[in-house]
């Protein structure tokens, strides 16, 4: 990223419900597990996430994922575990 | 805060986690706030009700507040008396100290070697009128505050430099001030060397470079509102009617000469930027300083450190003749010069702020900002704007809340991490509003580290300069409404919450490694 590309990153209004595309590769903080459905998800704004596999433990993590589907209108994907990186902080 | 550049990894440990010993109070975790809420109470009833702005009050004030917290204390009041003794040994506390009496000595040197009339002879030449004068000033203590990256050193400099020569040429002394604070707020908030830059980086795992970087929209777009509105209400505000003899006088003798002292500031920049210590950086700029002040004849040695010997002393005859020593009756023996008033001026703040940082711990401990941010978390960030905007606010409270505003972005750092990671908002994002509502904050309220510092400069003032009168001095109380730049960044932000302007997630770019910088 240039020094220029650096200043002007995030200089628009941003949506809170992102969009991602099938296979792509992403980052994401687990967000929690949800008792009910048995859902572990990450929230990306207020585009949901649900893993296909891995387990509660990874509440609060940083993890790899791979977007496996994601229905735009609904703003609602699902994606898979691929490494966990760290705990996150705190 | 205030903040002192460092180069080491500054404190996160500092974060009282669930290891620590836990205080209970009667009435819930709640109580714990009693201590800071009862010296909040007690500062505005002193500085804004009977408008006396001494010190050593609010010490008073602070002591009672923490014995009257420990009657509420469940079962040994031990644990609380040992809590006192750890927060007021937290290593931020020391920090602050450490840049005040630094910068405190250094500021004092300058003004000893002229630099005042110095700034008064070129605002006079460069036709800076009292009107621009507020606005000129922000500009130049935002760029001192940037390059040393000490809020707290800057607003010590500024105060006990430009204020006076703002109030002679005809400047509204509370806007001056606040102009002062302004600046120190946007050096906090965008120097890479600041503390609170690296604290709000290293807690948020971003990079100190990509966090500057990132926080530059915001900064600059308050900088410039600042700016506008203090030209505008520096021709709306009037300054004091200061005898136009005296006025006249010091003009007429202000010499450029004083001016050799912007080298003695570089001095402090350039060394700070490459990466120096503060304490080695400031050091620097004070020998400096006192070479210049000798080599150029702007002040003799006895200006900068005075023994004054009393004859009745065994040693008096034969240290007479060294220049730093003057003979004088018993009774007015003593040291002075502005290594000595430098540093003296701060003691009773530093006492006080040690306590407030001890009550803070306190309410850390017996759970009080646990409980202001569960309620945050349950109640008010239920979404992605919510949970920015309480991000926001849960900042700019804790900083009202705590003086050195470093310890409180501390304090409040593992909330923001962990309701930014709840929807997944890039560290960059979190890092600058961690920051920017800590250095806003530090510089407004009465009671902040940043608003104290500079009132304890200017009660040095009326012994420096004979026309410079106790009536001049500002009241804490009255400058909060003229901090423009900190609450201009406040409202950015509260409005980039709102709106999401800057709002980055984690997937959108990943912030480097902090080991990286």
């Amino acid at each position: 990223m240039s020094i220029l590309d650096q200043f002007l990153a995030g200089a628009t209004f941003r949506t809170t419900t992102p969009s991602f595309e099938a296979g792509e590769e992403i980052e994401v903080y687990v967000t929690d597990y949800d008792e009910a459905d048995g859902d572990l998800y990450a929230l990306v704004g207020e585009t949901r996430l649900s893993f296909v596999d891995g387990s509660r433990d990874l509440v609060g993590c940083r993890v790899l994922a791979r977007v496996e589907s994601f229905d735009d209108d609904a703003h609602r994907g699902t994606v898979a575990h691929l490494e966990t990186l760290d705990r996150g902080s705190f | 805060m205030a903040d002192t550049p460092s180069d080491e990894s500054p404190e996160v440990d500092a974060i009282s986690g669930p290891d620590v010993d836990r205080i209970e109070f009667y009435g819930g975790r709640w109580t714990s706030v009693l201590p800071i809420a009862l010296f909040v109470l007690w500062a505005i009833v002193q500085s804004g009700l009977f408008r006396i702005g001494d010190t050593t009050g609010l010490v008073a004030g602070m002591l009672v507040s923490l014995i009257v917290g420990m009657f509420f204390v469940k079962g040994d009041w031990t644990d609380y008396a040992n809590t006192i003794f750890d927060g007021m040994t937290k290593r931020v506390a020391a920090t602050a100290v450490v840049a005040w009496l630094w910068a405190g000595m250094f500021a004092n040197t300058l003004q000893a070697g002229g630099f005042v009339g110095g700034l008064v002879w070129a605002a006079d030449a460069a036709a800076v009128g009292p009107a621009l004068f507020p606005a000129v000033t922000f500009v130049l203590a935002a760029l001192l505050a940037t390059g040393i990256g000490t809020g707290y050193g800057t607003t010590v400099a500024f105060t006990a430099l430009f204020f006076p020569a703002g109030i002679l040429l005809g400047a509204n002394p509370v806007l001056l001030f606040g102009s002062i604070l302004s600046g120190a707020v946007f050096g906090d908030n965008l120097a890479p060397v600041s503390d609170t830059t690296i604290v709000s980086a290293v807690t948020q795992d971003a990079d100190i470079g990509g966090v500057v970087a990132s926080r530059f929209k915001y900064a600059i777009v308050a900088a410039v509102f600042a700016f506008a509105a203090y030209v505008v209400a520096g021709g709306a505000m009037p300054g004091l009617d200061i005898s136009q003899q005296a006025q006249d006088l010091f003009i007429e003798n202000s010499e450029p000469a004083g001016l050799v002292h912007l080298l003695s500031m570089l001095v402090v920049i350039v060394t700070a930027v490459m990466g120096r210590h503060i304490v080695e950086a400031v050091s620097w700029g004070l020998v400096v300083a006192v070479a210049f002040n000798l080599v150029f004849g702007l002040a003799p040695l006895s200006a900068v450190l005075l023994f004054r010997v009393p004859d009745t002393s065994v040693a008096a005859g034969a240290v007479a003749g060294l220049p730093v020593v003057e003979i004088v009756d018993p009774g007015n023996a003593g040291v002075t010069g502005s290594l000595y008033s430098g540093a003296a001026g701060f003691f009773p703040l530093i006492v006080l702020v040690l306590l407030i940082i001890a009550g803070s711990e306190i309410m850390i401990r017996g759970g009080g900002f646990a409980a202001i941010q569960d309620w945050l978390l349950e109640n008010v960030a239920t979404g992605v704007r919510s949970a920015e905007t309480t991000m926001v606010v849960g900042t700019a409270f804790v900083n009202s809340m705590i003086t050195i505003n470093t310890a409180a972005e501390i304090a409040i750092a593992p909330y923001i991490a962990r309701i930014g990671q709840k929807y997944n908002i890039n560290g960059y994002r979190r890092a600058n509003i961690l920051d920017a509502n800590t250095s806003a904050l530090g510089y407004i309220f009465p009671w902040a580290g940043g608003v104290l510092v500079g009132f304890a400069t200017m009660q040095g003032l009326p012994d420096q300069y004979e026309w410079f009168t106790e009536a001049m001095i500002v009241n804490p109380i009255q400058v909060w409404p003229f901090v423009f730049h900190g609450w201009l960044l406040f409202f950015v932000f509260l409005l980039s919450a709102l709106t999401g302007f800057g709002l980055e997630y984690t997937t959108d770019r990943r912030s480097d490694e902090v080991s990286r910088v």
